[in-house]
């Protein structure tokens, strides 16, 4: 079965692909990276974030929330100590670009160009969880737009733009970020949402707000890379509660093509090989003979 | 720090069986478990087969029984271990570990005192164990709200430990708080002694003021809302004089000398 698929020239040996922040080394102990299409670590900023206070986490109906803030241990950190673990151990790599600033965007960008192994770029203007530089981008087109302009402008890969689901119109947004010469989109980024903590009479996550992921938002996502993909004709990656091959593929009919899998892993570390595995079976059961015969089938 | 063992199994349950007011004692078979496990470290464990709830747990492993079976100490008082509780002898759970870094075993300490309060005294079974085994002088110092809610002074008391017990009611031993008594337990025998510290964070935060006055090394088991269990979520962190560190994965035993106690 011919799994492969080219996101704007990304190669990638099949659509499934783990998402930002939620795919770390140790992973690699339960599951084999090798086997997934692509792995996108959590963003990295130009320098060292140490993130939110805690709690960070809390879990909800059928998701969670969380309120991480982009802790990350800066570029130089990830290309010299991370990113060649990642490749020896046969991962494609998809490096994730956050920013304060659309300075910072390039300055990581900029980096993150001069070094072998990285297939792709995926710019996050779409993190809920920080006062500067997430979602305060990815809700205004035209400063979306500026940040994948100048990512552009710098870049020698492929570059996704990451959309937030917090927005009146994400087809706005799309198609602004597609004029700006992004080469693909990929949503959706975690979905704004709130808990109290009952026994202490206070909200549950130390930032007070959170972003809500997991099997409870994927009607949303769903939703969103519909319309993405009406909007737009560069490729779409569709994220946002895909936990088994079923959503996956719902997703792509949808007009993905490729899928994130992210809270997921945290509930089933296999889950990428699974989707895979499954997607395959799909495929040879419904006389297909290649994956990208999917994408959009379900169009109206 | 040796290489760790994490793996991900379906670990057949010998018994799951209520020992105390909602406290769950559950063993399973594994003797790839019992020989790598260390005392202070979990199991993340998924508690049901659906969407709800969600999350894996993480669960204190309690102690060995033999060598091919892992005891577990839970206290059922939510979903999760709810859904836990209700799992019956011959099914399976699903667990990644064991998890986490583990306490300092190391027989240069002539005392080792163990501050249990609540299910905190889950992974200090464990560790009482493990001192034992090296012939050391295990003081076990548990606190709970009332006398119900005290569990595992029989095995404690079997292990060789000395134990004292406080309750807040005073329904059994001393009424008041656990670490009330920690001083003169410091005090009262030779040294080197280290304190180990499990349970609600006022609790580890004296036990930890109290070590530090007596210059005594101190070890605590923090907790926080976990999502992966395995440091790539970067759910768990909790202040330190690093900065942020994971529970799951550099914890959830931290040298009480580092944690920033917060409020």
């Amino acid at each position: 079965m011919n799994l492969d698929t080219d996101i704007a020239g990304i190669k990638l040996k099949n659509p499934v692909i783990m998402a930002s922040g939620t795919f770390g080394l140790d992973y690699a102990r339960l599951t084999d990276p090798a086997r997934l299409g692509a792995v996108i670590p959590k963003s990295v900023t130009f320098e060292a974030r140490s993130g939110n206070p805690a709690p960070r986490v809390w879990e909800t109906t059928a998701g969670m929330l969380n309120s991480i803030g982009l802790e990350n241990r800066g570029v130089t950190y990830f290309v010299e100590e991370e990113l060649p673990l990642w490749l020896s151990l046969g991962a494609t790599v998809i490096a994730s670009i956050a920013g304060e600033t659309i300075e910072e965007f390039v300055r990581v960008a900029e980096v993150l160009s001069e070094v072998e192994g990285i297939s792709g770029l995926e710019i996050n203007v779409s993190c809920p969880n920080v006062d500067r530089g997430g979602i305060q981008f990815g809700c205004r087109p035209r400063l979306a737009a500026d940040v994948t302009t100048a990512v552009k402008n710098i870049a020698n890969k492929p570059v996704i733009v990451k959309l937030t689901p917090n927005v009146t119109s994400v087809t706005e947004v799309a198609k602004a970020v597609e004029a700006a010469g992004a080469d693909a989109v990929s949503l959706i980024n975690t979905v704004l949402g709130l808990a109290i903590d009952i026994a202490a009479e206070k909200p549950a996550l130390g930032r007070v707000v959170g972003g809500l992921s997991g099997p409870a938002i994927k009607p949303i996502a769903l939703r969103l890379v519909y319309e993405a993909a009406g909007a737009v004709d560069i490729p779409v990656i569709g994220l946002g509660g895909i936990t088994t091959s079923s959503d996956a593929i719902e997703f792509m009919l949808a007009g993905a093509a490729a899928i994130q899998i992210g809270t997921a892993t945290f509930v089933e570390p296999k889950t990428g090989e699974k989707v895979v595995a499954g997607i395959d079976a799909y495929l040879r059961e419904h006389n297909y003979d290649n994956v990208t015969q999917l994408i959009g089938k379900a169009r109206l | 720090m040796t290489e760790r063992h994490l793996t991900q199994d379906k670990l057949e349950i010998i018994s799951n069986k209520v020992v105390g007011d909602r406290f769950y004692r559950l063993t399973v078979r594994s003797h790839s478990w019992a020989k790598t496990a260390r005392p202070g470290q979990f199991a993340h464990i998924r508690v049901g087969t659906g969407l709800e709830p969600l999350l894996r747990r993480p669960i204190s492993i309690h102690g060995l029984d033999d060598r091919d079976a892992v005891a577990f100490l839970y206290q059922a008082k939510g979903a999760g271990t709810a859904a836990l509780a209700a799992m019956r002898a011959g099914e399976a759970v699903d667990a990644i570990g064991p998890a986490g870094n583990g306490f300092t075993v190391d027989a240069r300490y002539k005392r080792t005192i163990l501050v249990g309060g609540g299910i905190g005294v889950a992974p200090l079974m464990f560790l009482a164990q493990a001192y034992r085994a090296k012939g050391t002088a295990v003081t076990v110092l548990l606190g709970a709200r009332s006398k119900d809610c005290l569990t595992c002074l029989a095995d404690f008391k079997s292990l060789g430990c000395q134990v004292t017990v406080t309750t807040d009611d005073g329904s059994e031993g001393h009424r008041g708080y656990v670490t009330d008594i920690l001083e003169q337990q410091i005090s009262a025998g030779p040294g080197p002694v280290a304190v180990f510290a499990c349970g609600p964070t006022v609790m580890m935060r004296r036990a930890a003021t109290i070590a530090a006055l007596y210059d005594v090394h101190c070890e605590v088991s923090l907790e926080e809302r976990m999502a992966c269990g395995i440091g790539a979520c970067l759910g768990c962190a909790v202040m330190t004089t690093a900065g942020y560190r994971r529970v799951c994965a550099d914890g959830p035993v931290f040298s009480a000398e580092e944690v920033v106690w917060i409020g």
